[in-house]
């Protein structure tokens, strides 16, 4: 049997493998432990790298070639302030917690997985299984670079949570026309985080154009307690 | 600086990160030094960032930087070639069985000339087929064949210098 290359299972991570690989992926052991071991080293630099060591937009030159020693208080307190992993792309969410959107489309009630084509004014609702914990931000970037806070709707912060072991997000989210793909991030968390901050981020993301949305499954956003990230497609029918 | 290019570099450093991360990882087996390593590639992306191609290629041409980074730094940590006593004993195994031990091929790769090293590399130790080396590295596919004869005949010389 061919094994899959070191390249073709980290592109498969980024959602760009070529055809076939990710049916490899499930029946080859070998493979799937290559991969998870990558995805294990992705999953630590997420967690204790990035945060502290990207490329602030409002300043002109790398935090960690300005200012090491500043770098390294702030990945202290990131690391302090994060006591779990984040997710990882095309995992589930870490920690048990779990993240379910349905949309109805013409009385329809359907769920919706990664890389699904819904239609404008297709009507989308979530719910989850927080597994502990009590805030969440559901935020989106869309191929027009327009990011929305689906929750709290239009909010400024996470929300806190209703107490249970399945909570269904109130209200529901019409799309509009805006064509391309659209990503969604839930993001949890055990304090609230600013809408400003994710939006942030989300904006970011929306710089390197469609595919960049399509192929963004991270936030690194601290005080994180898990994420989970899901794309769509708006086509006009 | 302009705001733009502050834009992908982070955009780039978001998305090829963790990748970039783990890849170095895997051919230094040190995260520190992975850390590192994932850095200096950075570096060397925002240094020509005006290069950078579009989404389509841009792995392959981040995964290059990185991959030639952390080969310079397997060589470097060495100093000097590693000395025949400190390879195994591979007498009387075929050509084909020495390149199917990834481990004693990453050996032979060290003492490569820095031509062939990547390709070798690239194509043995991590399995990336002829097309895939091809496209990481940004060469024509008759470049990799070419480089993996020269490889295969230090091999074979290799081969050949234990079994006497």
């Amino acid at each position: 049997m061919k094994h899959l290359s070191a390249f073709a299972l980290d592109a498969l991570a980024l959602g760009t493998e070529t055809a076939g690989a990710r049916d490899h992926l499930v029946t080859c052991a070998q493979c799937r432990g290559d991969y998870e071991l990558a995805a294990s080293l992705r999953e630590h630099f997420i967690v204790n790298v990035l945060a502290r060591t990207q490329p602030r937009r409002s300043r002109v030159s790398w935090p960690w070639l300005a200012a090491p020693a500043l770098a390294v208080a702030i990945g202290v307190l990131v690391v302090i302030a994060r006591p779990r992993p984040v997710a990882q792309p095309d995992l589930a969410i870490k920690g048990d917690a779990t993240w379910h959107v349905f949309a109805n489309r013409d009385g329809q009630t359907f769920a919706i997985h990664d890389g699904a084509q819904l239609e404008p004014r297709d009507r989308i609702r979530f719910a989850v299984t927080p597994d502990g914990a009590r805030y969440l931000l559901v935020a989106s970037i869309d191929g027009s670079g327009a990011v929305s806070i689906y929750f709290p709707y239009g909010g400024d912060a996470s929300a806190r949570l209703d107490p249970g072991d399945h909570v269904e997000l109130p209200g529901s989210i019409v799309l509009d026309a805006a064509p391309g793909p659209e990503r969604m991030f839930a993001v949890f968390s055990d304090e609230p985080i600013e809408a400003a901050a994710v939006a942030d981020e989300l904006r970011t993301i929306a710089v390197g154009g469609a595919d960049a949305i399509r192929q963004a499954h991270v936030l690194a956003i601290a005080g994180m307690r898990a994420q989970a990230s899901l794309v769509f497609e708006k086509a006009v029918p | 600086m302009v705001a733009g290019t502050d834009d992908r570099l982070t955009a780039l450093y978001r998305m090829y990160g963790p990748v970039i991360y783990s890849r170095c990882a895997r051919l230094l087996g040190d995260r520190a030094a992975a850390e590192d390593a994932t850095q200096e590639t950075f570096v060397r992306v925002q240094r020509h960032l005006a290069k950078a191609p579009d989404a389509n290629d841009a792995l392959a041409w981040v995964y290059r930087i990185a991959t030639n980074y952390c080969l310079n730094e397997i060589r470097d940590r060495k100093h000097r070639p590693i000395s025949e006593a400190e390879l195994p004993d591979v007498a009387g195994q075929s050509l084909d069985a020495i390149l199917a031990d990834r481990d004693l091929v990453a050996r032979i790769v060290r003492r490569s000339a820095e031509q062939v090293r990547a390709v070798a590399w690239l194509h043995h130790v991590d399995g990336l087929d002829q097309a895939e080396v091809a496209r990481v590295l940004g060469v024509s596919r008759r470049t990799v064949v070419n480089r993996l004869a020269e490889f295969s005949q230090n091999a074979r010389k290799f081969v050949t210098r234990s079994a006497s």
